[in-house]
């Protein structure tokens, strides 16, 4: 009824200011439409289409027929609570994701500054957000011009301070690469506990500024066996943080006996590495046993006193069950031994604790010569899309780590252990992210990132 | 509506708050399917043409998959068994014909031909000129274009996967006849076969690429969609056709809630009796993409929106792209249920699908469930809320369709997906009688599946006296009639309320028709001359009288939910009449 009232109005209306719609028509005759008149005219007439649909809504609204809906009742009233309980809930988890999705998705006429990215992108030259650039979390900005491939600049700062700038070339295959890269990097924050297996969880924070010079190749020999090959030029200085007023480990700790802490340190490097990896692939899982070796020699130079090597491994195994539960195990180890001088700077010694050992502990927590990392987890599927494209699985780990001076003086009560549950976002040939929590004595650490040590 | 209608509304809503409050839940004397009931097309009035919606898939889908589920799950009303039944009903349980739905093979049996011709006019495409592409797509779940035809006529055509020919054509072609005859609306579609030579590309087509960008179409780029399928031994290709319907397309209908730019749209579309039913249809033909993103508004002549289903493709044996998996049809793409089930057992919680072996039935078949299928777990790929809220009544509707169907009529349907072998069209009409006969078990084992009472002054039982006001009557049982009892198997309990008559009788007896038209007695067992009140001045509530029948099983005496028939008193002839049906 309201329709067809409504309808009734407009036309009375229309006849009624039509004469002064006319004057204003003769004002302004040189900018109006031409055919504005004839609209006009045409708005005066009766449209029989209005009063069908107007008969029409008077037909429905005599209907007398079942309620469009349920009326309420006792239900209803012992519902409501819940749904006001509900409410929040969904519109965070659903609503809100669901709206962004939604924004993210819509194909829309591209805005001034996506069309600004895509002619810079074009061109040669992507600005994009990371996560991090230096060892702690920040939003970052970065920029790659790569309008010269294979040669590249890359440049970045993050909002904790850190900054990379690189420059470099980058020739590869599916069987060898050759790169070469000059790099200055600033660490802003790096944080510190002090060295040994019962450090303090007092910590500092320091900045290391670092120019790395450095070539590379490699050559895949096998299907299963790699090798890599390198050499490199670093200059080191450590300083106060930058753009933090927590405390520096100048102020926190006893520096005069860090060796690096207080002077700048220059090497030439030498490193090497081989991959033995003999893990297959079947649907979303990997099975199998995957090792990594890598040696690299630090060669003081200019006044730097100091000679020193490092040897990591790395062994992972893939036990499945079946395709939707899996154990993965991995030890890992680094062994830093100085070879003359004054020894091994401090940023150099093996560390433990962070996102790839240890997680229930804090980045780098703990520090010295020798570190051991073991970890079992359990994966199982949780989700997996119908067309098989994506699956989610979860994960529940339980590590023991610790540093040492040397790991033969590795004694029972040095053991961090470290527990926890996590869920992986996998394509079938690539690992999207993975979120943890994970727990220790020294309580709770929360991690989202891309890839996954197992 | 008028005032006097109002004010009673108004009267009943405030005697139900008070009742509410109260807590005694009081009910009112008239039952639901008694008071008005829907009227037939009144959804096709004219309205102003609706804007064209294309809603977005993904908050959608995080709606149905997490909310959805969680509040289904957790749904009170669920727990308490007080779900609403569908609104849209006839007193007969029935509904009536609509811009959703029309009375096809179940109400009038429909000829084998008229099966296989189902929705269409004509022959598809035409071939004897030139198939102008319009406009052609590479992303998505299927590539494929929209062609117009030397008559001018468009269609949208889609095609196998490699390795799978006539697997989705035919499941696309034969769904749809299926789902036509049974009362949806759906469109033309056609198994369409053409040589490669007949396409050109239209002037200003333009196809959109993987980065949603429109580019111009040339015959080449059109011509890699058909390298994504197989041809047929004499290098011609196949591909499913579904003719543009009739009038403007304005976006996909929801399973809940109603279209606000359509005055038409009443119901609650979760709570209409033609989706609510579609559940046990759907699960039949194995229709596991049956949701919104597979439905059509059109605007049609003379001006009003009908409900169109679209794409098949997803039914029977085909997955679109792959033969549909074990896991299609028994737990949601996102199981969210299923899922915490998982992390809370590290795993070991499995749904049944997971340790199921299967393997290609045909490759122009698919893979289908046969006798291992149970309609009654039987999931879509995501949830539906009109699904979710689907009673065992609206279930037995849809499985009323679903055995509507004869064996021949199915095979008319599956000859109209024009598989390439007799054996495995002969499968699949096989496998989907096997299905049928399983639907229609499940559901008419869920209610008394009595149906067309009639009444009868003659009781035909000298055990029950006449004199007293007994009486006789006449019912098909459809268990009997689908073969899955005997009228020697079951027995009839029965309760008949007349309180102005102050007739409480009850009692149980065996039918005494032949096949499926059963006969039962009703009246007072024991000889009572003394109560015989005075029937020819009953007010009309007083008139209205009440017979429940319940289908036992012997020799264990499961008693089957009952059937409700309403019957009125009429003064002049001295008998009852039925005027609804509960089921």
């Amino acid at each position: 009824m309201q329709r067809m009232s409504r309808g009734r109005d407009r036309s009375r209306r229309t006849v009624s200011i039509a004469p002064w719609a006319i004057g204003a028509a003769l004002v302004c005759v040189a900018a109006c439409p031409p055919d504005l008149s004839a609209q006009d005219a045409g708005a005066t007439q009766k449209d029989p289409a209005s009063d069908q649909f107007a008969a029409a809504d008077s037909i429905r609204n005599g209907f007398d027929r079942p309620p469009a809906r349920p009326a309420t009742d006792w239900v209803d009233v012992v519902e409501f609570p819940l749904k006001v309980i509900a409410f929040p809930f969904n519109l965070l988890l659903v609503k809100l994701p669901g709206w962004v999705a939604g924004q993210v998705m819509t194909e829309r006429e591209p805005s001034g500054i996506v069309r600004a990215y895509r002619s810079m992108e074009n061109w040669g030259f992507r600005p994009m957000l990371r996560t991090s650039i230096g060892p702690r979390s920040s939003l970052a900005l970065e920029g790659q011009l790569f309008r010269f491939e294979p040669w590249y600049v890359h440049s970045a700062i993050s909002m904790r301070g850190s900054q990379r700038h690189r420059a470099g070339v980058l020739l590869a295959d599916p069987r060898y690469s050759l790169s070469a890269e000059a790099r200055w990097q600033r660490d802003a924050q790096v944080t510190f506990y002090g060295i040994g297996p019962d450090s303090d969880t007092n910590r500092g924070l320091y900045s290391r500024d670092y120019w790395d010079v450095r070539a590379r190749g490699g050559a895949r020999l096998t299907r299963s066996i790699g090798v890599d090959a390198g050499v490199g030029f670093e200059d080191n200085s450590i300083d106060d943080p930058v753009w933090t007023d927590d405390p520096s480990i100048y102020d926190e700790l006893d520096t005069s006996r860090l060796y690096g802490a207080n002077e700048s340190t220059r090497y030439v490097r030498l490193d090497g590495g081989a991959t033995l990896d003999l893990t297959k692939r079947r649907g979303f899982q990997d099975t199998g046993a995957w090792f990594r070796v890598e040696g690299a020699m630090y060669r003081g130079i200019s006044d730097t006193d100091s000679d020193f090597h490092a040897i990591s491994g790395i062994a992972q195994g893939y036990l499945p069950i079946n395709h939707r539960q899996q154990f993965a195990l991995r030890a890992a180890t680094r062994i830093a031994r100085a070879d003359g001088g004054a020894g091994i700077p401090f940023f150099h010694l093996s560390t433990l604790g962070g996102t790839r050992s240890a997680l229930g502990y804090s980045t780098s927590r703990f520090t010295d010569n020798d570190m051991l990392s073991l970890v079992a987890e359990w994966r199982y599927e949780v989700w997996r899309d119908i067309h098989d494209i994506a699956r989610t699985e979860f994960f529940l780990y339980f590590g023991e780590g610790t540093v040492n001076r040397r790991l033969l003086d590795i004694s029972g009560g040095d053991w961090q252990a470290s527990y926890g549950v996590g869920a992986r976002m996998a394509m079938k040939q690539r690992l999207l992210g993975v979120a943890f929590l994970g727990f220790s004595d020294e309580g709770v650490q929360i991690g989202i990132r891309g890839t996954w040590p197992l | 509506m008028n005032r006097a209608n109002a004010v009673s509304r108004k009267l009943i809503a405030a005697a139900t708050c008070a009742a509410l409050a109260a807590g005694c839940g009081g009910a009112s004397t008239l039952p639901p399917s008694l008071g008005p009931g829907p009227i037939p097309y009144a959804d096709t009035l004219p309205i102003r043409e609706p804007e064209a919606r294309d809603p977005l898939e993904v908050p959608r889908i995080l709606d149905d998959a997490v909310a959805g589920e969680v509040s289904h799950g957790l749904s009170v009303r669920r727990a308490v068994g007080e779900q609403h039944e569908a609104l849209n009903l006839t007193p007969f349980d029935d509904v009536v014909p609509s811009a959703w739905f029309a009375l096809r093979n179940p109400v009038r049996r429909m000829t084998t031909v008229e099966i296989r011709v189902g929705p269409t006019t004509g022959f598809g495409p035409d071939t004897t000129g030139v198939l102008e592409i319009i406009s052609a797509k590479v992303q998505g779940v299927s590539p494929g274009f929209n062609i117009q035809d030397a008559k001018g006529d468009r269609y949208v055509v889609k095609f196998d996967p490699k390795g799978f020919l006539h697997m989705s054509s035919a499941a696309g072609v034969i769904s749809n006849r299926l789902l036509h005859a049974a009362g949806y609306n759906v469109p033309e579609d056609f198994v369409f076969v053409f040589s490669r030579s007949k396409l050109a590309v239209a002037e200003g087509a333009t196809i959109r690429g993987e980065d949603f960008k429109d580019r111009p179409l040339t015959l080449d780029v059109a011509l890699d969609v058909l390298a994504l399928t197989d041809s047929l031994p004499d290098g011609r290709y196949l591909a499913v056709t579904s003719k543009f319907v009739p009038g403007p397309p304005k976006g996909p209908f929801f399973f809940e809630g109603v279209r606000e730019d359509d005055p038409n749209d009443y119901y609650h579309h979760e709570y209409r009796r033609e989706l609510r039913g579609l559940y046990a249809v759907s699960s039949w033909i194995n229709h596991v993409d049956m949701r919104w993103m597979n439905t059509m508004d059109a605007y049609v002549p003379p001006g009003y929106l009908r409900h169109y289903l679209i794409d098949f493709a997803a039914s029977l044996g085909s997955g679109t792209t792959r033969p549909h998996e074990p896991r299609e049809g028994l737990e949601y793409n996102v199981g969210l249920w299923a899922g915490l089930g998982r992390v809370f057992t590290l795993g070991f919680y499995q749904v049944g699908w997971e340790n199921m072996t299967w393997e290609v039935i045909d490759p122009t078949i698919g893979w289908l469930e046969g006798e291992s299928f149970d309609p009654g777990s039987w999931k879509p790929n995501w949830p539906n809320r009109a699904f979710q809220l689907a009673t065992d009544r609206d279930g037995y509707w849809g499985a009323k369709l679903v055995g509507s169907f004869s064996d021949e009529q199915i095979r008319a349907a599956v000859d109209a997906g024009r598989l390439s072998t007799r054996p495995a069209a002969d499968t699949l009409a096989t496998i989907l009688m096997v299905r049928r006969d399983l639907v229609v078990k499940h559901w008419y084992g869920k209610v008394s599946p009595l149906e067309n009472f009639e009444m009868e002054q003659s009781t035909a039982d000298p055990a029950v006296h006449e004199a007293e006001g007994g009486f006789g009557v006449r019912f098909d049982d459809l268990g009997v009639r689908e073969g899955l009892w005997t009228s020697e198997e079951v027995q009839y309990r029965w309760e008949f309320e007349h309180a102005a008559l102050d007739r409480d009788w009850h009692g149980a007896g065996t039918a005494t028709g032949t096949g499926d038209g059963q006969r039962v007695a009703i009246g007072p067992g024991d000889r009572d001359p003394g109560k015989r009140p005075d029937g020819s001045r009953l007010s009309p509530e007083g008139s209205l009288a009440k017979l429940v029948l319940r289908v036992v099983r012997r020799p264990d005496g499961d008693a089957h939910p009952p059937v409700t028939v309403w019957l009125e008193w009429v003064a002049t002839a001295g008998s009852y009449r039925v005027i609804g049906l509960e089921h």
